[in-house]
């Protein structure tokens, strides 16, 4: 009786955690297989400039661009920022306060994408309007913004971790040899946490790069690459945006949905790199903290 | 004339060797509510070993903590009272406490290297203080590493990072990297007390080759090392200070009872 | 540049930016809070929406958006606990454990837009359940699991190993084990893992717009193959009518509804950490 609960117990645990660790080369393949109608029909032009289903044309080229550059956008205004907050929490705040602060800034965390979507309609975008004097305010840099305030927890979050993982005997030390507080967070804590810290923002450019419903709102959702390329005040397109305006008006089957998988299938190789990329990061500093 | 000129400077020279580098003056530290340090006066001779001795938990570490004001960063510290350092107040509001720990520098109980290589822990604290070309920081690795007798072991290996060294050695790499600031007064809070006995003599060794050129406050609660280094011995009980004097007075002429029941026994009923 | 004051500047630098980001939070919701306040009501709540959204309530977006992550818990919870034991108690080549955080945190870096795909082709055309609730439940479901499982199999893990000595010197068998000195000690690590999964699946518009819902004259559904109208939905479907100042008030209201059901999910989790931890304490 019991030997037989022991093996049934043992039968869930494993069927339990073959089911969750295939989800994720279930998606894969499914992906894979659901995106090989584009690869056979375009080939190598998929990763052409031009979208227009209607004449066969089917480059992800300038949707990749558009994920790229609101991206790095995003990272721009948030790693200063992140960090800098995060060396105010873990380093400059007295301890005490430190709960407060940090469970207030992590509110930010739990804000709906889709309720930073409609304040990026509501008001970033009617301001980035009025102050660059444009016709419409859905633009890459709206985007770019509003993608900021969105990892801006992740990294303060992390970072904040990483430093105040640090024993405080370094920063003794390094008081200790009369060095000002910017010295001993710049010669002694950085580096220290430095792996830690290029983690989480590994980790936030996955989350930027997956973003989906908050930069669909506010992108404007124009296939082209803008010009001059660098121009934030254009609209554009991100590999999500295109996917969550599409993909439902699409017919399962047809190469235009393959397309739109194949371009699914890209963003989601990239972002699961920069995951299992962040995750090293994160778990390499860990044997200096005897 | 030049006579009595020269005198004045040996005159003062001599003012100076019996005057104290640094001082306290009812000087009292409460951590929360708890009163660690009760009116300390203590005078800390200049190019001495002074030894702050007593049993655990009596504030040795506290006060020595508070001369280059380390303890800035404890929540719930309240000090009172004054510390004088070359006469500035160590607690005056204007006081820049970076460049008074480059005067007064501080070895830990526990060796904390950075994770650089040798040389650059060697070099961490005067980085900012001057611009050094590489032929200085050369010079001054080896000058430093000789000075606590680590170069003949690490001289072929500079660039090694510093935690590959071996407990003992990586405290003499800590006083090697106190000593290129060049402070004038050196805390050592316990440093031979995680070592093993080994690593602690040599330590020992090493400072008290220091003695010639710097002000050692040393803190222990090892007896028989305070007999073998200090000059001048401060007993510590309980937060206050039982008695303070030269070595030989303190271990065979001490005027207090309980002084001399410490030194002989180990044992404080304060 | 003396040392001291670019140690000022340095300083002035970090109070800017959290100033900044304190500026942020109390902006962004001093905004829901102060649009979404005046669009409640207590009609509001409790009857359904009419013209596109723009007029009514958004009693079934409430009813769909709780049907829809309370579902995905039941499905996700005892899978994610399995996992979890399985990581925790069977596992001991490291190798094998590295991987199953390869898979793990692999599967917890999806963009959820891709859930969103998957669920289109595999359950909606494949499998041909076509727009369901029920599909949006699984995929949340796989979405949350993840966050479960890490928590649960971090609780599990730290409990000292003596325990499960003990217990097998009293001749318990390892499922006994288990179920008997384990999950006791770990399950309030577990609940607080799910309430976690449930504040973050309530607010996912992603994954189920194309698979679970449908934007309008959608009723309360009666099986388990119909759609649903969510609360992040049908703030999608009223920010694409923002120049109707009707439509962005009834959005301002769903969003303020919407926020105040993660924040319960979320302070339940951390009250229930909190407990957990003072009780750990004693």
């Amino acid at each position: 009786m019991f030997a037989l609960n022991n093996n049934i117990g043992k039968s869930y645990v494993v069927f339990s955690t073959f089911i969750s660790t295939m989800i994720i080369f279930l998606i894969l393949i499914l992906l894979l297989i659901n995106s090989w109608d584009a690869i056979s029909f375009s080939g190598i032009e998929l990763f052409s400039l031009e979208w227009a289903p209607y004449q066969n044309k089917y480059g992800i080229l300038s949707m990749l661009y558009g994920t790229l550059i609101v991206t790095f956008t995003a990272l721009v205004l948030s790693i200063p920022l992140g960090i800098a907050t995060s060396i105010f929490t873990a380093e400059i705040l007295p301890h005490k306060y430190r709960f407060i602060v940090k469970s207030l800034l992590e509110l930010l965390a739990g804000i709906p994408s889709i309720i930073y979507g409609l304040i990026g309609v509501a008001f970033f975008s009617i301001w980035v309007q009025d102050i660059f004097h444009l016709q419409t305010g859905r633009t890459l840099l709206t985007a770019g913004i509003l993608l900021s305030i969105m990892v801006l927890p992740t990294i303060i979050t992390l970072a904040d971790d990483a430093l105040t993982n640090i024993p405080h005997k370094y920063r003794e030390a390094s008081k200790g040899l009369g060095l000002y507080d910017y010295e001993v967070i710049k010669s002694t804590l950085l580096p220290i946490a430095k792996s830690n810290i290029i983690g989480a923002i590994l980790l936030a450019l996955g989350r930027a790069l997956g973003e989906t419903m908050a930069v669909m709102l506010v992108i404007g959702s124009i296939d082209k690459i803008p010009s001059p390329i660098y121009n934030l005040l254009t609209s554009g397109q991100t590999v999500t945006s295109k996917l969550g305006r599409e993909i439902s008006e699409t017919a399962f089957g047809s190469v235009h949905f393959s397309a739109l998988i194949f371009m699914g299938f890209v963003l989601l190789l990239v972002v699961i790199c920069f995951t299992l990329i962040a995750q090293y990061f994160s778990n390499k500093t860990e044997r200096l903290y005897d | 004339m030049k006579n009595s000129s020269s005198l004045k400077i040996i005159h003062s020279k001599a003012d100076k060797q019996s005057d104290s580098i640094i001082n306290t003056e009812g000087f009292n530290v409460w951590i929360n509510d708890a009163h660690i340090l009760e009116d300390i006066n203590i005078t800390i001779p200049e190019n001495k070993i002074t030894c702050i001795v007593g049993p655990s938990g009596g504030g040795k570490s506290t006060l020595v903590r508070s001369f280059n004001r380390i303890n800035d960063d404890i929540e719930g510290l309240k000090i009172q009272g004054g510390v004088r350092f070359n006469d500035s107040d160590v607690y005056d509001q204007d006081i820049d406490t970076a460049l008074l720990r480059s005067k007064i520098g501080m070895v830990f109980q526990k060796p904390c290297v950075f994770p650089k290589s040798i040389s650059e822990n060697v070099l961490f604290g005067l980085q900012y203080l001057k611009k050094l070309s590489d032929i200085d920081r050369l010079e001054i690795v080896e000058e430093n590493l000789k000075a606590v007798s680590l170069w003949k072991e690490v001289s072929h290996r500079l660039n090694n990072p510093a935690n590959s060294l071996s407990i003992g050695q990586q405290q003499r790499l800590c006083i090697a990297r106190t000593l290129a600031v060049k402070p004038q007064v050196i805390l050592m809070d316990e440093p031979t007390s995680s070592l093993d006995p080994v690593s602690g003599r040599a330590v020992e060794e090493t400072i008290l080759k220091l003695k010639e050129n710097y002000t050692l406050v040393f803190v222990t609660h090892n007896i028989q090392q305070a007999e073998r280094i200090a000059d001048h011995l401060v007993f510590l009980c309980d937060g206050k200070i039982i008695e303070q004097g030269p070595v030989n007075k303190l271990f065979q002429n001490a005027e207090n009872s309980r002084t001399r029941e410490y030194l002989k026994n180990e044992f404080c009923d304060c | 540049m003396t040392r001291k004051s670019k140690n000022s500047f340095f300083k002035i630098f970090c109070w800017l930016s959290v100033s900044a980001c304190f500026g942020t939070l109390i902006f962004l919701f001093g905004v829901i809070f102060l649009n979404g306040i005046p669009a409640i009501s207590l009609d509001f709540i409790t009857s359904r929406s009419s013209n596109f959204g723009s007029e009514g309530g958004i009693l079934y977006q409430i009813v769909g958006s709780i049907l829809i992550v309370l579902v995905a818990a039941l499905l996700s919870f005892p899978l994610a606990i399995g996992t979890a034991i399985f990581k925790s108690e069977y596992l001991n080549n490291r190798k094998w454990k590295k991987l199953s955080n390869v898979l793990i945190f692999g599967l917890n870096g999806i963009p959820s837009v891709v859930f969103g795909i998957f669920g289109l082709i595999l359950f909606v055309n494949i499998l041909g359940f076509g727009i369901s609730w029920f599909v949006g439940s699984i995929i949340l479901a796989v979405m949350m699991l993840p966050t479960i499982t890490l928590t649960t199999f971090q609780s599990i893990n730290s409990i000292p190993v003596i325990y499960r000595e003990s217990s097998l010197a009293l001749g318990l068998n390892k499922w006994q084990t288990i179920t008997k000195v384990l999950l006791p000690q770990s399950f309030s690590g577990a609940i607080t893992g799910l309430f976690i999964g449930l504040a973050r699946a309530i607010g996912e518009t992603a994954p189920i717009m194309f698979i679970a819902t449908a934007f309008s004259g959608v009723d309360l559904p009666s099986g388990i193959r119909e759609p649903v109208s969510t609360l992040p939905t049908h703030i999608l479907a009223l920010a694409q009518q923002a120049t109707n100042p009707a439509a962005l008030q009834n959005a301002w209201g769903a969003s303020f509804v919407l926020i105040l059901l993660v924040m319960l999910f979320s302070t339940t989790a951390l009250v229930i950490r909190i407990r957990q931890l003072s009780h750990q304490r004693l």
